[in-house]
């Protein structure tokens, strides 16, 4: 029997000869010098440069950081009208597009199995001009037709001429979510066939009729940053100064103050009659008012006459009236995707008619400026062309970036037309729906990898470079068609460029240089667009007259086709993957959505009432059918819904051979109508009931914040929003005038003397009043940090690594009146970086602790990984390596160098990106000065829109978080605890009374 | 199990653990690895007089001093001693366009961020981690480049001892 004693001296001893194994000895390390070194690259100092986003048309100025000849981050360009420094989660996220696993690593080639073949890029040109030298020399015209993404200048003028060179000129633009209904609206109303430039940063008031302008509509980070000047200038006695109206609470609408439920199809007679009350209570100004067909056309509009059918009360149209004339100029937008069905025109023309009355056309609505957006093919343009291509017209077909197969609604049978043009060429990165019908696959780079050039209106022209080595064997488009004409006698002798990058060049000479007022030399003029990132040129005002609009303004009963007893469906872009574009990029994935929390999934949302109604549980699995289609998908209950309808979003899935994809390929374009609306030749949206039947199957749909409602036994792990429902996170404007001292409330005395912060005390201030749940810091962390993805289940477990998330605080919404209080509050959750912080005594290895700069510091190399910390965290902000997470490759070419990549066993949070804190002061003392205001900026920071983030140096008098630490909408999450964080939130002003006075 | 045994096995195992750790950390023998070209710092910086910035030019602007790029060596060697072993394996690589693979001599783990420039602007001289290079036919390590180590000069120095200051 051996004693204790002595098993324990055993034990210890041959533990320590196994520690032998450690020791390794010298870890041999290769150092790799350069060939020859390129200019202006210094290894450990990136390299920008300036190009566009093309993750969405928008084309927001970016700045692509470079690392060694690899962009490792992307950042908004500050000197670019579009995007102003910022992106959004999408933009954050294409560094993932460019290193996709999954992206086509050369051309392929569709062989007799059916399958896709790699080849070399001579045979596929060989195989190209084979196919199109026959078109030459049948002298056949319109035989080749290019369907892609919208493009503009060099590269526009290229194509056109290349297909001209092959006698055809059929080149349609497709963008899934176009804007017809508003263009013909503008044509009808003020004679100008083009999209108004919209100014909310200057509306005092803003009506939204659907129009999602923080998430996908037209250019969301430009609207969000003019919507955060708008809310940042409101009254302090009236801070609600944002109405939505529509059938479902997109995050657009949680930002309003308040949400207007609408019956589907309502929405017309709703505007019409605010138009009408304006009218009769005088507010209208002259030289709308006085036009004569007006008060005609709105007289059968009277409040009192549609309160029934659209449910809004006499009170409140006339509080709207009100308040679009009060304080002018206000702004009223349209209708987004979702209330773009047969009455997409008529409501466009009446929410124009809305803006003329209250005289915001010239101020906030603005003539002039043609966005890239005008010169989109109507879908009836679409279906022409597939008409063309089953009637065999069509010999070879060219799809440049796009998915039309997945985006265009299912029972157009574009599928099928594609199956029916002999020769498919497509340029697209990813395998899709639509690159399954494709012939020959010739990859076009990654816009970070490509010179090129986009105008997203006319006015700016953005330069796009190549930021890096092209990834895998593609080759740019352009390059491609210059390639390939040389290969063809006849185009040879006009396609003299031999490189895009010199045509490109050539073109901004002729066309920018040339014209400008003044004369530069090329020499001074190309490095000055290159490193502003384009030429920006602000469009005079064109001045507009109201037309009469009565016999285009037929409000007619809405059709929608279905059963009787079914619901309205209603299909909305997803505000991470769009149209489903970057379904594959999994940062997206894993962030969750900002209305429902959720993550990994596609779903179906649909009112808490309707599921009592039918039983339906959450997760339960239901097929939805309409007489176009049907699918099965999870159900998630949202009330932010009107009960008459049921909820989709738009590319979450496809069912391709895409690795991050949800494996249950759920496509909502299958349920929708393939008829173009008459009036506009649009995608009619909103255009069928649909039957909601369970199938008994269940499908537990992850969200990483639980509800605290009663969830089923399957349901998996989510966490608690850090603040307690009723927390004081809220501030009305009678509040403000005696802010709390938080000092003398909460200032026990305090066990241990307060730290010293000698030179830096770095502070953060996070505006919850700007803050709109973009998410777009999120990713931007996940970037920056190296912040690994966990995927579906271990999230499901809880153990998702963000660093940063953003809370959902929205209580239920009430439904007493037709005015619905919103309500939400998007918490940004980082680590808190407390003076006081309990994560700190308990640690046993002294790995966490606060340093003399104010940071709640963490050492990798010391944590043991006991995870106390984190179980003493009350804001739950630490996340613990479970695995060592590793990515597929090329992925792992993004990760920063400047952020130790972190193992299983070990703990990580926010470090206010100490990184970027080390390379500020080394700057500094570089320089020989004091570190500024703003020369640190964490990445959450830097890429927020709204500016809702402030970070900086508490010591610094000057500083913006000096100035606002002692703000009176200040307070500290979970302030009770004395846990002194470093970040201080600032409470989101809400409205004092209810909308309307009764 | 018998009480001599037990005083044996730990006994055994503690030397097998000393011997294990002065083979592993020999005490006078610095690492020096051979290199795929054995390149001597003596002849260059001794006799022809080079000065460390002209091939480690990134060492006052970037946190990686860097190590020449093929180029720079061709810069002489394309004709000076070009008839000698070591240019004759430098000028393969060139022609081949393959990145000479040197093994590193002074490496730290990769959970430290070390910042040359920082350190070349405080003044600190290559000499003072680097030791004699200029006398070093073949380089090797001199300093243990541990913790301890470079905590002893910070503290004399006075520079940060903050754990952040290096480990993120």
């Amino acid at each position: 029997m051996i004693k204790r004693r002595d098993f324990l001296k055993t034990v210890g001893i041959s533990g320590s000869a196994a520690l032998l194994d450690a020791c390794t000895g010298e870890n041999s390390e290769t150092l790799v010098p350069y060939l020859v070194p390129p200019e202006d690259i210094v290894p450990g100092v990136p390299a920008y440069y300036t190009t566009s986003c093309r993750e969405c048309p928008a084309g927001c100025g970016m700045l692509a950081k470079t690392r060694e000849g690899r962009v490792i981050k992307v950042e908004g360009n500050p000197r670019h009208p579009i995007g102003r420094g910022k992106l959004c989660i999408r933009g954050q996220a294409s560094v993932q597009s460019l290193y996709n696993p999954d992206r086509f690593q050369g051309p392929q080639r569709r062989n007799e199995q059916g399958g896709l073949e790699p080849i070399e890029w001579d045979q596929a040109k060989e195989l190209l001009v084979s196919r199109l030298n026959p078109l030459l020399s049948e002298g056949a015209s319109q035989k080749v037709a290019w369907l892609g993404r919208l493009m503009t200048g060099s590269m526009e003028s290229l194509v056109r001429q290349w297909l001209g060179a092959l006698g055809s000129d059929r080149l349609l633009f497709y963008e899934t979510f176009q804007y017809e209904a508003l263009r013909r609206a503008s044509e009808i109303a003020f004679g100008r066939l083009e999209l108004p430039q919209y100014h909310l940063e200057e509306a005092q008031f803003l009506l939204s009729f659907g129009a999602d302008f923080l998430e996908t509509w037209r250019s969301n980070v430009e609207f969000t940053s003019a919507f955060q000047q708008m809310r940042s200038s409101r009254p302090s006695n009236a801070p609600d100064n944002f109405v939505y109206l529509g059938n479902r609470l997109s995050l657009t609408g949680s930002n309003a103050d308040w949400w207007i439920p609408l019956r589907p199809g309502t929405e017309v007679q709703l505007a019409l009659s605010i138009a009408h009350s304006i009218l009769d209570q005088g507010l209208a100004v002259e030289t709308a008012a006085s036009q004569e067909w007006v008060r005609p056309l709105l007289a059968p509009y009277s409040p009192q006459s549609t309160q029934e059918s659209t449910g809004v009360e006499v009170s409140t149209v006339r509080e709207l009236a009100r308040r679009l004339c009060e304080k002018p100029p206000s702004l009223a937008l349209g209708g987004g995707i979702s209330a773009t069905g047969e009455q997409a025109v008529p409501l466009e023309l009446a929410v124009l008619l809305l803006n003329a009355l209250a005289g915001n056309i010239g101020k906030t609505v603005r003539f002039g400026t043609p966005s890239v957006l005008d010169r989109l093919a109507s879908y009836q343009e679409i279906l022409d062309l597939a008409q063309e291509m089953n009637e065999d017209k069509i010999q070879v077909l060219f799809l440049h970036h796009g998915d039309p197969v997945f985006t265009l609604p299912t029972s157009s049978g574009f599928a099928q037309a594609l199956d029916n043009v002999p020769f498919v060429v497509s340029f697209s990165s990813l395998p899709d729906e639509t690159t399954a019908h494709a012939d020959l696959i010739l990859p076009d780079h990654h816009f970070l990898e490509s010179w090129g050039d986009y105008s997203p209106r006319s006015g700016v022209s953005t330069i796009q470079q190549p930021a890096m080595q092209p990834v895998f064997d593609t080759k740019a488009t352009a390059d491609v068609l210059l390639s390939t004409a040389q290969e063809m006698e006849e185009l040879a002798a006009r396609f003299t460029d031999s490189t895009y990058a010199e045509r490109l060049r050539s073109h901004w000479d002729a066309t920018i240089r040339k014209t400008l007022d003044e004369e530069i030399p090329w020499e001074e003029f190309w490095p000055d667009v290159l490193t502003r990132g384009g030429h920006f040129q602000e469009q005079p005002l064109l001045e507009v007259d109201l037309h009469n609009i009565s016999e285009h303004l037929q409000v007619t009963e809405e059709t929608l086709v279905g059963p009787e007893e079914g619901k309205s469906l209603l299909l909305y872009p997803s505000p991470y993957f769009f149209d489903g574009r970057n379904v594959n990029n999994p940062w997206l994935h894993e962030i969750p959505d900002p209305t429902t929390q959720l993550v990994w999934d596609s779903w179906v949302e649909v009112h808490p009432e309707t599921a009592r109604e039918l039983a339906l549980a959450e997760g339960d699995v239901v097929e939805l059918t309409s007489p176009y289609g049907s699918l099965t998908a999870p159900v998630h209950l949202y009330d932010g819904l009107h009960q008459d309808v049921i909820a989709m979003p738009l590319g979450r899935a496809k069912s391709a051979d895409l690795r991050y994809a949800s494996k249950e390929g759920v496509n909502p374009m299958q349920l929708i109508s393939p008829e173009p609306a008459a009036d506009s030749g649009s995608v009619l949206w909103r255009s069928v009931r649909v039957g909601i039947t369970k199938t008994g199957a269940r499908h537990p749909l992850v969200s990483l914040q639980s509800e605290g409602a009663e969830r089923p036994e399957d349901a998996l792990v989510a966490i608690q929003p850090v603040e307690a429902p009723d927390a004081a996170q809220r501030i009305r404007p009678s509040e403000l005038e005696a802010p709390e001292a938080h000092s003398q409330e909460h200032g026990p005395v305090d066990y241990y003397p307060p730290h010293e912060h000698p030179d830096h005390q770095w502070s953060m201030v996070i505006d919850l009043d700007a803050c709109t749940g973009c998410n777009a810091c999120a990713a931007a962390c996940y970037a920056e940090n190296n912040v690994p993805v966990v995927g579906r289940e271990l999230c499901g477990h809880g153990r998702e690594m963000s660093w940063l998330r953003i809370e959902r605080h929205q209580k239920p919404l009430i439904r007493e009146t037709d005015v619905v209080f919103t309500d939400r509050i998007s918490l940004p959750v980082l680590c808190q970086h407390c003076h006081n912080a309990p994560c700190e005594p308990v640690c046993p290895v002294f790995a966490t602790y606060h340093n003399p700069e104010g940071l709640n510091a963490q050492v990798y190399a010391r944590c043991v990984g006991t995870r106390y910390c984190s179980n003493n965290c009350p804001y739950k902000v630490r996340r613990f390596n479970w695995h060592t997470f590793t990515v597929p490759e090329p992925l792992q070419l993004q990760l920063n160098p400047d952020v130790t990549t972190r193992t299983a066993g070990v703990m990580e949070k926010c470090t206010f990106c100490v990184q970027r804190i080390q390379e500020g002061k080394n700057r500094a003392r570089c320089e020989d000065r004091e570190v500024g205001d703003g020369d640190v900026t964490p990445a959450c920071a830097q890429t927020c829109p709204t500016d809702a983030i402030v970070f900086g140096d508490l010591n610094d008098p000057v500083s913006r978080v000096s100035q606002l630490a002692g703000h009176p909408r200040n307070y500290h999450i979970l302030e009770q605890l004395n846990t002194r964080p470093a970040v201080t939130y600032l409470k989101k002003l809400v409205p004092e009374k209810p909308f309307t006075e009764e | 199990m018998s009480k001599s045994l037990l005083l044996v096995v730990p006994t055994v195992l503690i030397l097998v653990l000393a011997a294990g750790c002065l083979w592993i950390f020999p005490q006078e023998e610095a690492y020096s690895p051979d290199q795929p070209i054995a390149f001597d710092h003596k002849v260059h910086v001794t006799d022809f007089g080079i000065q460390c910035l002209y091939c480690h030019s990134y060492a006052d602007r970037s946190p990686f001093a860097g190590v020449p790029s093929v180029e720079r060596c061709m810069g002489c060697h394309l004709i000076v001693a070009a008839q000698t072993e070591g240019v004759k394996t430098l000028n393969g690589y060139w022609q081949r366009g393959e990145p000479i693979p040197w093994i590193k001599v002074n490496v730290l783990p990769r959970f430290v961020h070390f910042n040359h420039e920082a350190h070349v602007r405080a003044e600190v001289d290559c000499a003072q981690c680097h030791g004699k290079v200029e006398n070093m036919s073949k380089l090797s390590r001199v300093s243990s480049l541990t913790m301890g180590w470079c905590l002893e000069c910070h503290r004399q120095e006075e520079a940060s001892v903050d754990c952040l200051t290096c480990h993120y």
